[in-house]
């Protein structure tokens, strides 16, 4: 589905914009506030200097729209949520915000991501999220992932690469393919080598079976690193895996440490794994702590 | 030649001064005793220098015992190898670079006058802190005196790394200093041709070492007269982690200005592990491995 406006609608529109530079910025987003602030609408954008100017001369002088200091926001998701929630009056605001000004690390950047998907559904405002072109591939990733709709040519497309935070990798359905268990980093070279053995059986492609034996490897690390730090042996980390016409699953999992909360912060890592597979998400329950990457077949099997 | 990494891998060599990792003392025992015989088979006499006992070496002759080959002890009686532990090298060379720089070269004449065609040298990890310029100039100064010899004499050179013995700072500094041919567990570097050839599969059990050398590769470039690009022949590289992929980046962002990655011959599945992390402007890839005439 297209659309150039969402004055027709009631709830969130959270809009995933990526930009190449400073003049594209401003033309991309120009049709979207124009439209907002002619119908009496509110319009903040928490952007960078250099956006703020491009934006305030392309509107010229007299213009409605709010540059909002990122310093105000950027302490806590609530205080963004607030700002939300101010321009979310009627008629329909529009909040412009730039991933550059905040400076959060990715991890809590696709959280709080998340929660505005999960917690301010209802809220009848419009949010895009602008991301530049040089920016570290993860953050490009979550750009691309956690947004129902991307702004492509001042047209709002439906986002293919839209992850919802609560589309869960189910793990343990299909035909398991794989069973292992190994003891940290010095064993990955030879987990890697069963991998890419049993995805290779299982129908993938070389370059799926690539990014998928990366995605693992990553997602092991993840684990391992969160190894409880005890004399002796490390706790064994186990790897399964499973195949259907449609994907292929794997979920490491291992003992979790008791120096990490359950409600801790998902690890920075799981953005590098993302880059190589469908989704991934980590897991914790009952003391084990894990993560399940999933790998799409290109083509299903008949 | 070949190097065993003492996980039962093979690596072809053509250098003369090489720097073997090894993970603990029985992985580099098997490496060790690996060279020595291919050298002793190819008729080189072989100058070892071991850890004395107070040094965590249980025996600084384990070559000839037990532990070290028939080969070895066959050569150990008729002089072919001779073995000195640390302590006693320290004491000929009066603890100084200079001293051990005139051991050497008086333990190659006399290898030479003694008919030997060929030479071999080889010491284990010997646990220097590395931890200032000083120091590391001071060994920086070592290593050179094995490449001089080289260029004047038949001989060969493996020097030791046992991380089990050394401090991280150590091991980097020593990685660093042999970029030009280094064999660690599940990947190798080595120049031929202008380029670093680097093959096998790079993770986060050896991204320390790896960055290391990368640094070492860098520096050497920087110092040529006519073009500093560091040449990357990647086509021998079968994984990289995105750890390693980071490494590349970081070294891409930390060139001299002048200075240009060139990755050659990369596999997609490497080439995109580096574009997903991040490729700097001095960073670029080309399909071409063949040398330019």
């Amino acid at each position: 589905m297209t659309t150039t406006s969402w004055a027709g609608s009631s709830s969130l529109e959270h809009v995933g914009y990526v930009y190449d530079s400073t003049t594209g910025f401003a033309r991309g987003v120009l049709s979207q506030v124009r439209a907002v602030l002619g119908a009496g609408g509110q319009v903040s954008a928490v952007v960078d200097p250099g956006e703020a100017e491009t934006l305030q001369d392309a509107l010229g002088p007299g213009s409605a729209i709010t540059f909002t200091p990122p310093a105000e926001l950027e302490d806590s998701n609530s205080l963004f949520f607030d700002h939300l929630r101010d321009v979310a009056r009627a008629p329909r605001g529009l909040v412009l915000a730039q991933y550059s000004v905040f400076g959060i690390p990715d991890g809590r950047l696709r959280r709080g991501e998340d929660d505005i998907n999960r917690q301010l559904a209802h809220l009848p405002v419009t949010l895009i999220c602008a991301c530049s072109t040089t920016a570290a591939s993860t953050r490009l990733a979550t750009a691309h992932g956690v947004h129902p709709r991307l702004l492509v040519d001042g047209i709002v497309r439906d986002n293919a690469a839209y992850r919802p935070a609560d589309a869960v990798v189910q793990a343990g359905s299909g035909t398991p393919i794989l069973g292992l268990t190994f003891r940290g980093p010095a064993d990955l070279h030879h987990i890697r080598g069963h991998v890419r053995a049993v995805v290779s059986a299982a129908g993938l492609d070389d370059a799926a079976v690539d990014a998928h034996v990366v995605a693992v490897h990553e997602a092991a690390l993840i684990v391992a690193n969160r190894l409880p730090d005890r004399p002796g042996a490390p706790e064994p980390c186990e790897l399964d895996m499973w195949a259907t016409d449609t994907a292929i699953t794997a979920e490491i999992r291992a003992p979790r440490s008791a120096e990490i909360a359950a409600s801790s912060p998902p690890p920075e890592g799981l953005e590098y794994v993302r880059l190589f597979c469908w989704h991934a998400a980590s897991f914790d329950a009952a003391g084990t702590y894990g993560v399940r990457v999933l790998t799409r077949r290109s083509h299903p099997r008949p | 030649m070949s190097i065993s990494t003492g996980n039962g891998r093979l690596v072809e060599r053509p250098e003369v001064h090489s720097l073997l990792v090894s993970e603990t003392t029985p992985d580099q025992r098997v490496g060790a005793a690996a060279w020595v015989d291919e050298q002793l088979a190819a008729g080189a006499k072989v100058f070892y220098k071991s850890r004395p006992c107070d040094w965590g070496g249980d025996d600084p002759r384990w070559l000839v015992g037990p532990a070290g080959s028939s080969c070895a002890r066959w050569a150990f009686r008729t002089g072919q190898l001779e073995i000195r532990d640390f302590a006693e090298v320290i004491d000929l060379a009066g603890g100084t670079t200079r001293g051990l720089r005139e051991l050497q070269a008086a333990e190659v004449a006399r290898g030479l006058d003694e008919g030997w065609p060929r030479l071999a040298m080889s010491q284990e990890s010997a646990s220097r802190p590395l931890a200032d310029d000083a120091e590391i100039a001071e060994y920086a100064e070592q290593e050179a005196g094995y490449d001089e010899l080289a260029r004047r004499w038949p001989l060969t050179t493996l020097c030791q790394l046992t991380l089990a013995h050394e401090s991280s700072p150590a091991a980097w500094e020593i990685a660093g200093l042999h970029s030009g041919d280094i064999v660690d567990h599940q990947w190798s570097a080595a120049w031929s041709d202008g380029r670093w050839h680097v093959r096998g599969e790079l993770d986060v059990t050896v991204v320390g070492r790896f960055s290391a050398a990368l640094d070492g590769a860098l520096r050497q470039c920087l110092h040529s007269e006519d073009d500093p690009t560091l040449r990357i022949d990647a086509s021998g590289i079968e994984f990289l982690d995105v750890g390693s992929a980071q490494s590349l980046m970081l070294a891409g962002y930390a060139a001299a200005r002048r200075q240009r990655i060139v990755v050659h011959g990369a596999r997609d599945s490497v080439r995109n592990v580096v574009t997903a992390v991040g490729r700097p402007p001095s960073l670029s890839f080309t399909a071409e491995t063949s040398v330019p005439r």
